[in-house]
């Protein structure tokens, strides 16, 4: 496995991949910031003025429901699974020696990378580019919460991950692969599924309990949450709980039927 | 013990038999030709044998290994279809891939070994998408030579490629086989390729094995031989065996002599006239592998006139040969 997480980190780095998802990244935190100097230089306030926590709050919203952490995070895993499918490319890493569980985890472990990193590049970017520009950060004073916030993001972010590489490998091609990787990430899926389970209960009384029960139990509704940023971690602890259970039992579920598909796949 | 064997494999896709009870053996050090039509299920035995498709039924051995479902042997080295290449990757990446994958300890000094080996040393950053074919084939057998494999499957590493590259190719194949002793499964449908490096063949029709023989056999049974009718064969096979040497002469049911090997022709006509038998027939037959190898795959042939002869004909025991004096 380790082999072949070497294997993909390289591929990821040297089709630039990594570079541009990281500088994705940077640059949507450039934009916010600047959008933010801009609203406070025009509203004739100091930069110093500006409240980055809130600031972060606003921006993990934007991050999470558009879904953009999940879907950069899942960037990586499709991009190996699906330019396998188009390029062959399983000829190459499967045949002489490489198993097909090594490979399947080694895309599990490119997903927890990613989904680990990117939100702490985001954190990371929201605390030194203010600093760096002399603006206020010293309300940006409960790590704990940050941290907390980090954990969950990458948790929820690795379980899309999974989901992912789950949906490139059932495609067999690659439009398929991104175009459920981009559902996934833009909650697309996440937002029929819960207006289907809205419908089910409007319309089957009796069933309104499995309905919210589905609902709550739906990663889509674990991104909404930490969508709320910071403030979501402050709230009811067993909120948090449920949401790392959810997270953990999907990323489980995807990665084991991810395992059943691929092992006696024809590639 | 054998570099390749299968028994009674089966593969059925979607209620269409594509390999039926195939049985195939490759031994250790060979070059094996693996000729079919397409279709015929070359490729799916390959993959099979790759662990890149489960089979339906049979068994897999692969240097004495009994391979389960899906299961790729580590000693051997693949390259079925086109070349599994990353097209945004240089040649250089492609390999150094494979090599990480594999946990090649040196792997950047294998990596430009390998590159030299095949030619493509001077690649640079180009990318493999921007490769000629010739170039993406010697690619894909780079990334088949990469952790020295003992057993290399090819298929159809030829097509599409122009005479020089095929030839590049050719000797890279018999080099390999010849200096580091790998055993080659190498499909084909450029037969004049094959069978300049093949030691054995194995022909596959409709996902069966037909046959398969040594180059030797296939020598024999496609070397020329002097074919003559006469008034008293009895008499002029003794003459014959008496006084030509250096051939075996034997009589055919119809009555017919055959005469294998190096025999002059004027010579027997000299022979049989001076003891007074009349030839009717007297003809040197060129033996033509072409035609015997499409002829077991169950192919057509064209013979001399350009006239297409379909299988049926060569079934009810017509020879396909071309004659010449």
């Amino acid at each position: 496995m380790l082999n072949f997480l070497r294997a993909d980190l390289y591929r990821l780095h040297r089709s630039g991949v990594t570079a541009g998802v990281l500088l994705f990244i940077v640059g949507f935190c450039l934009f916010f910031i600047g959008v933010n100097i801009v609203i406070a230089i025009s509203a004739g306030e100091p930069i110093s003025a500006v409240d980055f926590p809130n600031a972060l709050d606003v921006t993990a919203e934007i991050a999470f429901l558009s879904g953009f952490l999940p879907l950069l995070a899942s960037y990586a895993p499709t991009y190996l699974v699906a330019s396998d499918w188009k390029a062959s490319g399983f000829k190459t890493v499967l045949v002489g020696g490489g198993a097909r569980s090594g490979y399947l985890a080694s895309k599990i472990a490119v997903g927890a990378l990613f989904a680990l990193v990117l939100p702490g590049v985001m954190l990371a970017c929201f605390g030194l580019i203010p600093w760096m520009l002399g603006m206020r950060v010293e309300s940006v004073t409960n790590i704990s919460q940050l941290l907390m916030w980090w954990s969950l993001a990458s948790l929820v972010g690795f379980t899309y991950t999974v989901v992912c590489a789950l949906c490139a490998i059932l495609s067999r091609g690659e439009t398929l692969a991104w175009v459920s990787t981009m559902f996934v990430g833009l909650g697309i899926v996440g937002n029929g599924f819960m207006l289907l389970f809205g419908m089910v209960a409007a319309f089957l009384p009796p069933a309104t309990d499995l309905a919210q029960f589905a609902i709550d139990n739906m990663l889509y509704r674990q991104a909404m949450g930490l969508g709320n940023g910071t403030s979501f971690v402050a709230g009811d602890a067993g909120a948090l709980v449920h949401t790392a259970l959810v997270a953990v039992g999907w990323a489980i579920a995807a990665g084991a039927l991810g395992w059943i598909v691929f092992r006696r796949k024809t590639l | 013990m054998n570099a390749i064997e299968t028994h009674a494999l089966e593969k059925t896709f979607r209620g269409k038999r594509a390999l039926r009870s195939l049985n195939l053996t490759v031994g250790r050090g060979e070059i094996y030709g693996f000729i079919g039509k397409n279709g015929s299920g070359k490729s799916t035995t390959m993959k099979i044998v790759a662990g890149l498709m489960p089979a339906t039924a049979g068994e897999v051995n692969v240097l004495g290994a009994s391979l389960a479902p899906c299961e790729a042997h580590p000693a051997v080295g693949t390259l079925i279809e086109s070349p599994g290449i990353y097209p945004g990757l240089s040649a250089y990446d492609n390999l150094m891939v494979k090599a990480l994958t594999l946990g090649i300890v040196d792997a950047k000094k294998t990596c430009q070994e390998l590159l030299h080996a095949v030619g493509l040393a001077d690649t640079g950053r180009q990318k493999a998408k921007r490769f000629s074919m010739g170039m993406k084939q010697r690619l894909g057998i780079a990334l088949a030579l990469m952790g020295n494999p003992s057993v290399l499957m090819l298929d159809e590493p030829l097509n599409g490629l122009d005479p020089d590259a095929a030839r590049a190719i050719r000797t890279l194949i018999v080099r390999l086989n010849r200096e580091r002793g790998v055993t080659v499964l190498i499909s084909s449908h450029v037969l004049d390729q094959l069978e300049r490096m093949c030691t054995c063949y194995g022909i596959i029709r409709d996902g069966h094995m037909v046959r398969e023989l040594t180059a030797a056999a296939v020598e024999e049974e496609c070397a020329s031989y002097l074919s003559l009718s006469c008034t008293e064969p009895e008499r002029a096979l003794a003459t014959l065996t008496e006084r030509v040497r250096g051939g075996c002469i034997q009589m055919m049911p119809d009555n017919t002599l055959r005469i294998d090997g190096d025999v002059d022709t004027a010579r027997v006509g000299e022979v049989l006239m001076s003891e007074g038998i009349a030839l009717s027939d007297l003809h040197r037959t060129e033996g033509d592998r072409e035609a015997f190898f499409v002829k077991l795959m169950g192919g057509h042939d064209v013979d001399d006139s350009g006239a297409i002869r379909d299988n049926a004909a060569s079934r009810s025991g017509v020879r396909f040969s071309r004659k010449g004096r």
